[in-house]
């Protein structure tokens, strides 16, 4: 192999070629050397330092934000009172059940019967799937039932409003009144509660004015609870249908 | 003496531009060296001054104090769960009571409701008096109601007149809004 040195001679490139080159050139070696190694140190150290910085700062901010989450939880959480907070589960559960709150409807119908004066003939529950887990697809499950109820028309109607602002969560979904008779279809709402996989790291919002207010507007709902059971006026002639034959009370 | 001669041989000049070569490639690789050391310790001294350490023993701390609520946070969660599933189904449940109270409402004295029928579609309405003024004023209110929005395509299916009796029944059907 030829090899040009200083652009004047031509030179065949072999071992002892080599050593006059490398005692030619020795004294370049070292710091050639240290420059390589220089570049190897930021390629293979310093850069991996830096994204490593980058990484650290990113985990940082994640972390605090995580603190920030955990310390504003904790204060929420400490400034609530237990007492309320176990009154208003109580309050809402009744409102919208876990699960089909049979004694909650009675009750509910039963109550609101006595405050509107009419009598409650023949009533027929929709149970549907009884299996917990199914619910149709719905969102929201109900128990469906048909009653008959007897009373002025006046009466039949507030009995209508009267039991949508009743606990359990109910939605009247056709009304017919004939002659002092009325027959309603009504949907008494359910929900089972969430899984109680609770997370203590999901940020906790304070609740909002609409929810506090809802909470209140629900606590003033008719309730057996709060006003003590009252016996479900029956129509002497009434009689229960084939599918809830006999009265409950 | 000659000035012209030359004391400098070729191969000194050589030699003294090789030393030149030589000096500008130790600085240079002195300044890296020195340079990437700098930046190594730096990068190094600001990746140590990071809190992390500190940020995860507060939450620690934190996550510790936490658990002793932690049935006052799962009820707290379960009361916004109810909070918000309630606000849901009340937000879409369809308002008859409140349409069959604004019916009643509109209905004159001296008229009776002979039927109701109200449901998640139309209402159906038979109203029965011996006053055709009456009569005409329920109308009246029936097409104000519309207006209000509460209803719509009102129809006025038939108006009669019972001779033996004299009582008038009108019967009107109307879809909700």
């Amino acid at each position: 192999m030829n090899i040009n040195i200083n652009g004047s001679k031509k030179t065949n490139l072999d071992f002892q070629n080599l050593v006059v080159l490398y005692q030619h050139y020795k004294e370049f070696l070292l710091p050639l050397g240290v420059i390589v190694v220089s570049i190897l140190v930021i390629l293979y150290i310093v850069f991996p330092q830096i994204q490593q910085y980058s990484d650290s700062k990113n985990l940082v901010k994640a972390e605090q934000q995580k603190l920030n989450t955990l310390n504003n939880n904790y204060t929420l959480l400490t400034s609530l009172d237990d007492a309320t907070i176990t009154s208003d589960l109580n309050t809402l559960s009744l409102a919208l059940p876990p699960q089909k709150d049979f004694a909650g409807i009675i009750d509910a119908i039963s109550y609101v019967s006595a405050k509107t004066g009419v009598a409650v003939g023949n009533f027929q529950f929709s149970l549907g799937d009884l299996s917990s887990s199914n619910f149709g697809g719905t969102a929201y499950p109900s128990t469906k039932i048909d009653l008959t109820i007897t009373g002025s028309t006046q009466n039949l109607a507030n009995f209508a409003h009267e039991i949508i602002k009743t606990k359990p969560v109910a939605e009247v979904s056709s009304i017919n009144i004939s002659g002092g008779t009325g027959s309603l279809t009504i949907l008494f709402y359910y929900k089972p509660f969430p899984g109680q996989n609770v997370s203590d790291q999901v940020q906790i919002m304070p609740l909002s004015l609409g929810q506090s207010s809802l909470i209140k507007e629900v606590s003033t709902w008719n309730s057996v609870e709060q006003a003590g059971l009252l016996a479900l006026p029956i129509t002497p002639a009434a009689s229960s249908s084939a599918v809830n034959s006999g009265s409950p009370f | 003496m000659d000035g012209s001669i030359n004391l400098v041989s070729p191969k000194n000049e050589q030699l003294e531009k090789e030393q030149r070569r030589l000096r500008i490639v130790r600085i240079s690789a002195l300044a890296i060296m020195v340079m990437v050391a700098g930046i190594a310790v730096l990068v190094f001294i600001i990746n140590l001054t990071l809190p992390l350490n500190a940020i995860k023993h507060n939450e620690d701390v934190t996550l510790s104090n936490t658990s002793v609520l932690h049935k006052k946070l799962a009820e707290y969660y379960l009361v916004e769960d109810r909070v918000n599933n309630l606000s849901n189904v009340i937000s879409k449940r369809q308002k008859l009571p409140d349409i069959t109270d604004a019916l009643l409402a509109i209905i004159p004295s001296g008229l009776s409701v002979g039927s109701m029928q109200v449901n998640s579609k139309s209402i159906s309405l038979d109203i029965s008096g011996s006053s055709l003024i009456s009569m005409n004023k329920l109308i009246d209110n029936v097409v104000t109601l519309g207006q209000q929005k509460l209803i719509k395509n009102i129809v006025m299916q038939q108006l009669s007149l019972d001779v033996k009796s004299n009582n008038y029944a009108v019967s009107i059907q109307a879809d909700i809004q």
